[in-house]
């Protein structure tokens, strides 16, 4: 849409202007171009529900929060990347007192969890499984027990996470996949049991309980005890998911299925890490084929305000209320957004499924351990992990969530129904507006199951509205919807709407995982208010004012932009300026900066030798920040549009490239001199992984 | 002719034995040389058998311990007494016959528990004690949750223990923030704000028992604690609204002015107007229409629209326990006006004439004599100053322990500016130059050295001063290394921290040039002053020099070896200088030889405890050298030990210990 735009004459122009504004109304390419997909809250309406306050510490600790745990008697124990555990007394900050921090242990190799049971610590360091404890009693960890250690290689990525306790005491931890150099092994699981999960006793026995996860960081038990995880979106991961884990489960992964032979393997499934084919198509259909295969629970769609893929930890509600009127439900970090999201489940013919709703932006830093203090506020562990990972500016923080007593108006829950959704919320509405069923959109989408990292939305069409029906105490509606598709994502959006109070509806998203849809009666269409019949979207086009070409026309200068990725015939000498940019590990970029003259033929390449996705994009002098942060908000087509904008600041851009792959563009450097920048926009990447293109 | 027996008669035996042991204590004494003598000059009327009542920081409503009535039936073992005291560190405690002091002295191992009759809820609770270097006590709040404390103070490098434990459950140890305890044989201040475990109507357990802080000599050692269960030597292991307090003694122990405070004052029909105009004129104020008013159920800043120009006005009932005196405090950034009963109280302070001296955090007291029974009152919150808004009323009575009658709930915007940064000496002594508070004014020419054996000391070298002195942790550069390092209510240095439970002194100059003994000691330092700096010795520890026109004063401080204390060993040294030819006149008769003395302590009470032993204040142990003439002497209100140069040498040098 954007390419050769200044190939033509001005007059010329508008006319292709007004052709495309009228395409783009017909337009049923992707249902996304129609959408606003800009946030309607602000950061200060939160706060009159939720408030992020951050915790001060001393200015030498690095309080990279990677578990966090919550003793009985209030204190919290802090568990850090650099394998220190920090006990602090007063978090609450009672009087406005700092809370006081002692540093009962270090020494340990990259704890990610911990847990706290019998007065003892546990955490999952890389290599083993460790209980922490003061045997003398003066506040210091003294004595470090191995409980149970895994084999290890070495690689970088090979994390180990947890653990969490379970009731009966055992401690269920997970293995993360290795990630080597480029092929179809990346994230490969090259010594035993990694990719899997699995559960340690205190006499150091480990029992295997499923496979097929990536990392698999966050895991916790939901309000009836069965075990969730979440895993980032990656290669065979389309997006980052939650999803419900059972004893003999396969999740997706097929590193891990190197083990399933092994004579403690629970996993049975018919099917060998080799063997699965990586196509377009969604992972569903292979999964059904078999019974322990079991697609994600809730689907955490990337690039929307769930968040950028990245979900780390799961902290269920069950602080009975103290906390808003989310019980029950589970609350997930996402480290790339810096936000929270949060997960109403349900089971429909015994299978878990449910919704994702937006909770809460801003935080500090890449968010990773959390835990409930024992007045109900929720503390969160942060870290950029040494490299920005996160979108944040801190390398690291401790921040806590406080709910200040007033319910927000929020879509609390939607339920699957034979002919739709029920939507409940948190306060009563007008039942008269809520009533319009020009209020609500649906559409749905899936991901691809392959190994090229995440997946762009496929098949995503829309779901037409039926009709709908309110409650007559307005806390619920009846969304009636067609085009119902099993084990797809359905995003249900919102337009404006206010409670019986006036008070304006705080997040007005959420994405629905229909694994199954119920049986029973169908709402009578009678019963329905019903949409209005569908108008023609016709633009008419009113008053084309000529412009006046001024008379001295400029002569028409070729000038080339957005992505050409084969030289243009016209230049028959070739590029003037030929510039090679590599991205490298450390989300940077091997140039700082380069130069190149005003309206010169450029042909950059550029290599991708990091094992993520990467673009570049140059844009106008000091727009990299907004142009980056507009990548983030793209929406769940994001990645479909290769994380680039619809900015007039954007200029030249390549596609995005995964692990060893390359792309030549061609275009033409800018009239007006200038530090341009050059910036990769790919979700948290813009902050760090930038340089500038100096036109001269 | 006499003839004398071969023999001799039994009695005769006797008497030439003594004869014998007579002439021996006379040569013994003859050969102890002059300069090994410890001289004490006694001019001081405080001597260790003043059994007077011992003048307490706290409010006067404690357990009566003029015989055991307030405990239930207490076994073998305890007893009352006027006084308790010992000689040194790790000796025995040793008693005087009286009241106000109950004190266990059964053998270690043997039970010492006592309970009083009085129970508790929620309470303050505040008591003094005194241990011996083997023993250990425990408070029991309820009978159930657990306090542990034990005599000898923690000494780093050792094997020893920060004192100061919360136990609960079978094995679950909270160990203290920091070591603020003292020597065995000095009274230690311990002070509980407790919370009772909540039931809900069934009976049924809805909350934790809670330690919301616990204070040692004036330092918080444990915050915000929850107790889920009760202590593996509790009382009983049921959990209770009301129990109780008990005291578990391991060995000998003593204690004074114990005092439960679990009454309250009760708040009612609690209602505020708030205003942003009129707020020059306190009764159009009264008069004019509000912004807005509304019953509420608690006074606080939060209750106004905006940061500043604003007044609050709060007027309810309130409810007093019992008949007494009610003393309020309030600490605000704004001006507070409190009346009760028609009478006013509390008023803000003037400001002062300079502003560099202004202080945007007000502080006021006022008491008042009230019956029990209900009393109209009306509180005003004035806030026209930057700053965030905050206001903070406290007040003590009859069973009352500063209870807060306002509250900062909801107010989010948080004023905590800095973070910690703790500063430790690690193998080598660190020294920090800056400024402190020293009773409650600012010392500017302040250096604070950290060992690294873990006892460290202040001096104001603008005035020659030992300031304070303490162990454990050194201090926290936060309030000054972060941020704008500055006390935002009087843009003033922001202080560093140092635990509360340091051991302050006079900060009077340790030279003065006296007339005679009588003269009184000056707070300032002689005018011929000057501070010449510091040079490290080979341990790397700093000798401070001190200059005066004709001598020069030499101080260093270093870790003293006492097995029950920590210890200072604080080494003086003076020499005197020819005067050059233009130092010296007439009128500066500072080479008069008979008139430099060397303060070394001062305080309310000093008490010789043993040859060359006094006790200051009962916070610390004193050691004097031997050889000079020491004056233990009454001047001004004060009791002081100051000691006089010789005349005769050109150079001396003593060493005093301090011991807590």
């Amino acid at each position: 849409m954007r390419t050769s735009f200044f190939l033509m004459s001005t007059k010329s122009r508008f006319s292709h202007f007004i052709l495309l504004s009228l395409f783009f109304s017909f337009s049923t390419n992707s249902v996304f171009g129609q959408h606003n997909h800009g946030t309607h809250v602000q950061q200060a309406d939160i706060e009159n529900y939720y408030q992020i306050e951050t915790i001060p510490y001393p200015v030498d600790a690095a309080m990279e929060g990677t578990g966090l745990v919550t003793l009985p008697d209030s204190r919290i124990a802090v568990a850090t990347r650099r394998g220190e555990i920090w006990i602090l007394q007063n978090p609450y900050m009672y009087d406005r007192e700092h809370p006081r921090f002692t540093r009962f242990a270090h020494g340990l190799h990259e704890p990610i969890g911990l847990e706290f049971k019998d007065d003892a610590f546990y955490l999952a360091q890389r290599g083993e499984l460790t209980r922490v404890r003061d045997r003398s009693g003066d506040g210091l960890a003294d004595s470090y027990e191995s409980i149970y250690s895994w084999p290890q290689t070495g690689n970088h990525h090979a994390y180990s996470y947890g653990p969490k306790k379970l009731p009966d005491g055992r401690m269920w931890v997970t293995l993360g996949l290795d990630s080597p150099f480029g092929g179809q092994d990346h994230n490969a699981s090259y010594v035993l049991w990694r990719g899997w999960t699995g559960i340690i006793s205190d006499e150091g026995t480990f029992e295997p309980i499923a496979t097929g996860l990536k990392q698999g960081l966050g895991f916790a038990l939901n309000a009836e005890d069965d075990m969730f995880f979440v895993d980032h979106d990656g290669r065979w991961v389309g997006s980052g998911y939650l999803t419900h884990i059972e004893k003999g489960d396969f999740l997706g992964h097929p590193a891990g299925l190197k083990w399933k032979d092994h004579p403690d393997s629970p996993v049975s499934i018919e099917l060998s890490h080799h063997d699965i084919p990586s196509t377009t198509r969604p992972m569903y259909e292979l999964a059904n084929k078999h019974d322990s295969w079991k697609t994600p629970s809730v689907w955490l769609p990337h690039g929307t305000e769930i968040g950028q893929g990245a979900q780390n930890d799961i902290l269920l509600d069950n602080t009975g209320g103290n906390f808003g009127p989310f019980e029950n439900q589970l609350f997930i970090n996402e480290h790339t957004g810096l936000s929270l999201s949060r997960v109403f489940l349900e089971k429909v013919d015994g299978t878990y499924q449910g919704a994702a709703f937006p909770f809460i932006t801003g935080l500090l830093s890449g968010p990773v351990g959390q835990t409930w203090g024992s007045d109900g506020s929720m503390f969160i562990g942060m870290t950029d992990r040494g490299w920005t990972s996160g979108g944040g500016e801190e390398p690291h923080g401790l921040q806590r969530i406080v709910w200040t007593g007033e319910v927000p108006f929020e879509v609390k829950a939607i339920r699957a129904m034979p002919d739709g959704f029920e939507l409940e919320f948190t306060r009563p509405a007008d039942p008269d507006l809520l009533n319009d069923p020009s209020l609500y959109s649906v559409l749905s989408f899936i991901y691809m199951y392959r190994t090229e990292y995440a997946s762009p939305i496929i098949n995503d069409e829309e779901n037409q509205i039926v009709g709908v029906k309110a409650s007559d105490d307005g806390k619920r509606v009846r969304l009636v919807v067609d085009n119902l598709r099993r084990q797809y994502i359905h995003e249900i959006r919102l337009g404006s709407l206010v409670d019986r109070e006036g008070v304006p509806l705080l997040h007005d998203v959420a994405y629905y995982t229909l694994n199954n849809i119920p049986e029973g009666d169908h709402l009578d269409l009678s019963e329905l208010v019903r949409p209005e019949p569908a108008r023609e979207v016709v633009e008419e086009v009113e008053d084309i004012e000529e412009v006046e070409v001024p008379p001295e026309a400029e002569p028409m200068v070729e000038m080339i932009t957005g992505r050409v990725t084969e030289m243009p015939e016209s230049w028959t000498d070739g590029p003037e300026v030929t510039i090679n940019l590599l991205a490298i590990p450390g989300l940077r970029f091997d140039l700082a900066s380069f130069e190149v003259p005003a309206s010169s033929r450029v042909r950059l390449t550029l290599d991708n030798e990091d094992d993520m996705l990467h673009n570049v994009v140059i844009v106008t002098p000091d727009a990299a920040d907004e142009v980056g942060e507009a990548a983030m908000r793209i929406g769940p087509g994001a990645m479909q549009q290769q994380y680039i904008p619809d900015s007039d600041k954007v200029l030249f851009y390549t596609g995005l490239l995964d692990e060893g792959d390359s792309e030549t563009i061609y275009f033409t450097a800018p009239q007006e001199p200038g530090a341009y920048q050059f910036v990769c926009t790919v979700p948290g990447h813009h902050i760090v992984m930038r340089g500038i293109m100096h036109v001269r | 002719m006499l003839q004398f027996p071969i023999y001799l008669h039994p009695y005769c035996c006797c008497l030439i034995m003594l004869l014998i042991v007579a002439a021996c204590t006379t040569t013994s004494e003859l050969s102890t040389p002059e300069s090994e003598k410890i001289s004490i000059i006694e001019t001081s009327e405080t001597t260790v058998d003043d059994v007077s009542d011992f003048e307490s920081e706290l409010i006067p409503d404690r357990l009566s311990l003029a015989s055991l009535e307030a405990f239930q039936t207490p076994p073998d073992g305890w007893s009352i007494y006027g006084k308790v005291y010992t000689s040194f560190p790790g000796e025995p405690l040793r008693s005087i016959e009286g009241s106000g002091i109950l004190m266990f002295e059964g053998q270690s191992g043997e039970e010492g528990l006592l309970l009083t009759r009085k129970e508790h809820g929620d309470a303050n609770i505040e008591l003094e004690f005194m241990l011996q270097a083997d023993s250990c006590f425990s408070l029991l709040l309820q009978g159930r949750y657990e306090i542990n404390l034990c005599g000898s103070p923690y000494k780093k490098g050792s094997d020893s223990k920060r004192t100061g434990k919360i136990h609960y459950g079978d094995h679950t140890t909270v160990a203290p923030l920091v070591d603020a305890s003292r020597a065995p044989g000095v009274w230690q201040r311990l002070f509980v704000d407790f919370s009772a475990p909540q039931f809900d109507e069934s009976g049924r357990k809805s909350g934790n028992a809670r330690i919301d802080r616990i204070r040692l000599n004036g330092e918080t050692i444990h915050r915000s604690i929850e107790l889920p269960q009760v202590s593996s030597r509790a009382i009983s292991t049921s959990e209770v609204a009301e129990a109780p307090l008990a005291l578990r003694a391991d060995s000998v122990a003593a204690f004074r002015n114990i005092g439960i405070y679990d009454e309250q004052v009760h708040i009612t029909n609690l209602h505020y107007a708030y205003h942003e105009e009129n707020l020059d004129d306190d009764k159009l104020l009264a008069e004019a229409t509000p912004v807005r008013e509304s019953s509420t159920s608690r006074i606080t800043a939060v209750h106004a629209s905006r940061g500043n120009n604003f007044a609050l006005r709060y007027s309810g009932t309130l409810e007093v326990p019992e008949t007494g005196t009610y003393k309020f405090t309030s600490i605000a950034r704004g001006k507070v006006t409190l009346q009760v009963d028609g009478r006013t109280l509390l008023q803000p302070t003037p400001q002062p004439d300079s502003p560099i001296f202004i202080n945007l955090t007000d502080r006021v007291d006022g008491a008042v004599e009230l019956e029990a029974g209900q009393y109209p009152f009306t509180l005003q919150y004035k806030k026209r100053q930057s700053g965030t808004s905050s206001l903070s009323v406290f007040v003590t009575g009859p069973g009352i322990r500063q209870q807060k009658i306002t509250s900062a709930e909801g107010a989010w915007r948080s004023a905590i500016q800095s973070s910690p940064m703790p500063v430790e000496p690690d193998r080598r002594t660190v020294v920090m130059r800056s400024h402190l508070d020293h009773l409650e004014k600012m010392v500017l020419n302040a250096v604070s050295v950290g060992d690294p054996e873990g006892v460290h000391y202040s001096l104001d070298v603008g005035n020659a001063a030992l300031l304070q002195f303490w162990h454990d942790t050194f201090l926290d550069a936060g309030s000054i290394w972060t941020g704008r390092g500055m006390n935002p209510d009087t843009r003033m240095v922001a202080a560093v921290g140092i635990p509360e439970s340091k051991i302050t002194l006079s900060g009077r100059p340790v030279v003065a040039f006296l007339q005679d003994s009588n003269e009184v000691w000056p707070d300032s330092i002689d005018s011929s002053y000057r501070f010449s700096g510091y040079a490290n010795d080979e341990s790397g520890r700093p000798i401070f020099r001190y200059r005066f026109d004709n001598l020069e004063v030499h101080e260093k401080l270093r870790p003293g070896q006492a097995e029950h204390a920590n210890s200072l060993i604080r080494e003086i040294s003076v020499e005197r200088i020819e005067p050059g030819d233009n130092a010296w006149t007439e009128d500066n008769n500072v080479w008069a030889g008979e008139n430099t003395w060397i303060l070394l302590a001062d305080g309310s009470r000093i008490e010789r405890r043993a040859d060359g032993i006094f006790s200051v204040d009962d916070k610390y142990f004193l050691e004097v050298p031997p050889g000079f003439d020491i004056h233990h002497r009454r001047s001004d209100g004060r009791d002081e030990l100051i000691l006089q140069l010789p005349v005769s040498s050109q150079t001396s040098s003593f060493t005093t210990t301090l011991n807590w």
